[in-house]
């Protein structure tokens, strides 16, 4: 890339994520937040998420994370696997600030914007648009894995029936093993 | 809508809120010509006109009061995230030693849009509050008096209850009254506590109390009660979603009553209102994006002659428009406390007592919270379905504050994201992640802390000619502060909800700290997170005479025979209840004095 002037912000290469891509993304976002692929699958934001992601710190970052997620998922067994992201996702001064905010937005369906000190050392062509957080969507709102997480439901949204917080909640199968483990 | 032009109405009302809306309804049922006035946006009352709210809501969900209604730079209200003090910039101008925290909606439907929909009545020595503990003052009526006016007020607005779990505090019943709709089912938080702090007692002031969780009453569409007749031997059908006859018909547990419910399971005045205009067609005009800005009083007779109201053409955008004069016989002023004082100081009118916009009172309110040592599934249901109410009345009252302490259905803030960013910045991530949610989150208790607030003529709302709204109209101005009878109560509080906690084996992990959106006020080495409960009253105080008091007790104006204040304002004392209830009773023991004078 040839270099530019501070402020003025260069093109993004016009690649777009690809099968590939999507199906990294997924299966990451899966060990990053204990949901698996078909639950992720099923709220309709994985790939409005990559998308905003590659628009935000741009398809190279984002290479560099899908690269590193492809290698780390490559194990097998779940320490390791786990021990991987670690060590090549989530202390990378580089890639960590990006892989941590992806998990706060799948909670939460708010985008936080990336630390300024990141922002000017490795996007400061493109800087994120919005300096507070932002709910991404009404969607990405909704289907927030917080609220399955602790048997719950997004103020608002999939409520839950008359009466039903009289009694424990229906939790998500892997909620319930937990419940039924501890 | 356009400006009816010289028609001349039985009743001219400002605002269109739980009061307006009651008011109304009363007065064209009994074939009266009604204009209402509402200074809001011009919104249908159909879906149409209510779900944008929704939308909003679930584009940038928070639990902030007036989150999903547009800003309306021409019928600006307060705003509780605009808390600065002293503040000038501000819609609310701040000058007072404490700023005033609670803040109202400026829609059609009034604050009732964003209310949590408790309905608790008030205990009877909230009305002889001075005769009984020497504080206060006391009001023109009593409890007996208002009685009839609750189970009517109780009937308007849907109030889901129990009769047997009421009867405390002197609080009693007509023979086989029953309320509207069986009282919400008690969420698993309280059941914990039912079960934790079954038999305990705490001592306030050398004198032990009961302590126990009690369901709520509460607007809110539960299972209807068949024993349940209003005064026609009629039944009660829960009110549905406004334009939709199928939904909202029972609360399904969308645990967003603060700012909205999606469905309407709680009451909003947007039902009344819609009830009225089908009884009366015709009769009721009801004309939005009409800002009240002046009262014009005959000069011989002291009689209201007309109200004078300003139009805007974009509730987007400052925009006024034209300037009219609404005409009729009687006029009813239900702008809430802050409106209302507001209008009156601009028409210099009701205020040979010198009490108009004084006595401003609110209910202090905190927080207590803890992790329960096991799951009780917070984050579900109406925001609250019970409280230990047995603490809003005793001889402590003679010392110190009452007050009422709500357990919260929305663990620790209503919203667990804190949590998820806190977790994630410790390092969590994946499966650990996730049961560590699971582990907090499920245990997050509450205690929802309202304390009892005395009148005090420096609480005050004034005008000054120095700040002005989109139309030039004066903006009001709060002076306030918390007196130390508020802070010891709270202190007593606190100290009763510590040893709830400690009984039923909470973690007690509340901690009074400077935080963002939160104000620290202490006294004696105690400091507390104190906000406003959004309970704004007092401003236009009845009483006994027109020396020290606005209005009598039918909420007429002691100089102005033909001008009516309905609204919390009225209210002498504000006790430990949330005031809606007990503003809707007064309008309508009011509106029968209306219809009198008609």
């Amino acid at each position: 890339m040839s270099p530019t002037a501070p402020g003025a912000a260069s093109p993004l290469p016009d690649r777009a994520p690809g099968a590939v891509d999507r199906d990294v993304f997924l299966r990451l976002s899966s060990a990053l937040t204990g949901f698996s692929p078909i639950e992720l699958q099923g709220t309709g934001n994985s790939g409005p998420f990559l998308d905003h992601l590659w628009r935000i710190v741009g398809p190279e970052i984002c290479g560099e994370i899908l690269t590193a997620a492809a290698g780390a998922l490559a194990n097998m067994d779940d320490s390791t696997r786990e021990q991987a992201i670690r060590a090549t996702l989530w202390t990378s001064p580089k890639l960590g600030p990006v892989v941590q905010a992806l998990v706060r937005l799948w909670y939460t369906g708010k985008w936080n914007p990336l630390p300024a000190q990141w922002q000017e050392t490795y996007r400061w062509d493109h800087p994120d648009p919005n300096p507070g957080a932002v709910t991404l969507s009404p969607q990405a709102y909704v289907e927030s894995l917080v609220f399955t997480a602790i048997g719950a439901h997004p103020p608002g949204a999939k409520p839950t029936g008359h009466g039903s917080w009289a009694f424990p909640p229906a939790l998500a199968p892997a909620a319930l093993h937990h419940v039924v483990t501890t | 809508m356009s400006a009816p032009n010289g028609e001349r109405f039985d009743v001219v009302i400002v605002g269109a809120g739980v009061a307006g809306a009651l008011m109304a309804d009363t007065l064209a049922a009994a074939g009266k010509h009604v204009l209402l006035l509402e200074a809001g946006a011009d919104r249908s009352l159909d879906i149409g006109g209510y779900q944008p709210y929704v939308d909003q809501y679930l584009r940038a969900p928070s639990g902030v009061p007036n989150a999903p209604y547009p800003p309306n730079p021409n019928a600006p209200s307060a705003n509780v995230l605009d808390i600065g003090n002293p503040s000038t910039s501000s819609y609310l101008v701040q000058q007072g030693n404490l700023p005033f925290l609670s803040d109202y909606t400026r829609e059609l439907g009034g604050t009732t849009l964003h209310w949590q929909g408790a309905c608790p009545r008030m205990v009877p020595n909230d009305f002889q509050l001075h005769s009984v503990y020497g504080q206060g003052v006391d009001w023109p009526i009593d409890y007996a008096e208002l009685e009839p006016y609750y189970e009517k007020a109780e009937g308007a607005l849907g109030v889901a209850a129990d009769v047997e779990d009421q009867r405390i505090l002197g609080m009693t019943f007509s023979d086989g009254y029953e309320f509207p709709m069986h009282k919400m089912p008690q969420s698993l938080v309280d059941q914990f506590f039912m079960r934790t702090i079954d038999g305990m007692t705490v001592t306030l002031d050398g004198h032990d109390y009961p302590v126990r969780p009690i369901s709520l009453p509460q607007a809110r569409n539960s299972t209807p009660n068949p024993a349940y007749k209003d005064k026609d031997g009629r039944g009660y059908k829960p009110v549905s979603y406004v334009g939709d006859g199928d939904r909202g018909l029972r609360c399904q547990g969308n645990s967003a009553c603060t700012p909205l419910c999606p469905v309407q399971a709680k009451y909003n005045a947007r039902k009344t209102l819609l009830k009225a205009r089908a009884t009366a067609g015709d009769r009721l005009s009801i004309v939005s994006q009409a800002v009240a800005s002046k009262l014009l009083i005959d000069s011989n007779s002291k009689r209201i002659e007309g109200v004078r109201y300003r139009t805007y053409s974009d509730p987007k955008k400052p925009s006024p428009a034209g300037e009219f004069t609404a005409r009729g016989r009687i006029y009813v002023i239900a702008a809430n406390a802050i409106e209302t004082a507001r209008l009156l100081l601009v028409s210099g009118a009701a205020n040979r007592s010198d009490q108009v916009g004084r006595n401003l009172m609110d209910h202090p309110y905190m927080y207590s919270w803890g992790l329960a040592p096991e799951p009780v599934y917070p984050y579900r249901g109406p925001d609250t379905t019970s409280g230990l109410e047995t603490l809003r009345d005793g001889g402590f009252r003679a010392k110190h504050a009452s007050f009422r302490m709500s357990i919260a259905n929305w663990g620790w803030s209503g919203s667990p994201g804190a949590d998820v960013d806190q977790f994630v910045a410790g390092g969590l991530f994946g499966r650990a992640l996730r049961d560590k949610l699971h582990d907090t989150c499920t245990r997050h208790v509450r205690f929802g802390i309202m304390v009892e607030q005395l009148p005090d003529p420096s609480n005050r709302i004034t005008i000054n000619p120095a700040y002005v709204d989109a139309f030039g109209i004066p903006r009001p101005v709060a002076t306030y502060d918390i007196a130390p009878y508020s802070l010891d109560g709270a202190r007593a509080a606190r100290e009763v909800a510590a040893r709830v906690f400690e009984r039923a084996g909470v973690q007690d992990c509340t901690e009074y700290k400077a935080r963002p959106g939160f104000q620290l006020v202490g006294r004696d080495g105690r400091t507390f997170n104190l906000m406003g409960a959004g309970h704004i009253v007092g401003t236009h105080r009845m009483g006994r005479t027109a020396e020290d008091s606005v209005v009598n007790s039918s909420l007429q104006t002691w100089d102005h025979p033909n001008l009516f204040l309905a609204g919390a304002g009225a209210m002498v004392t504000i006790g430990t209840s949330n005031p809606t209830l007990t503003t809707a009773a007064l309008t309508l023991r009011a509106a029968e004095q209306v219809l009198r004078e008609l």
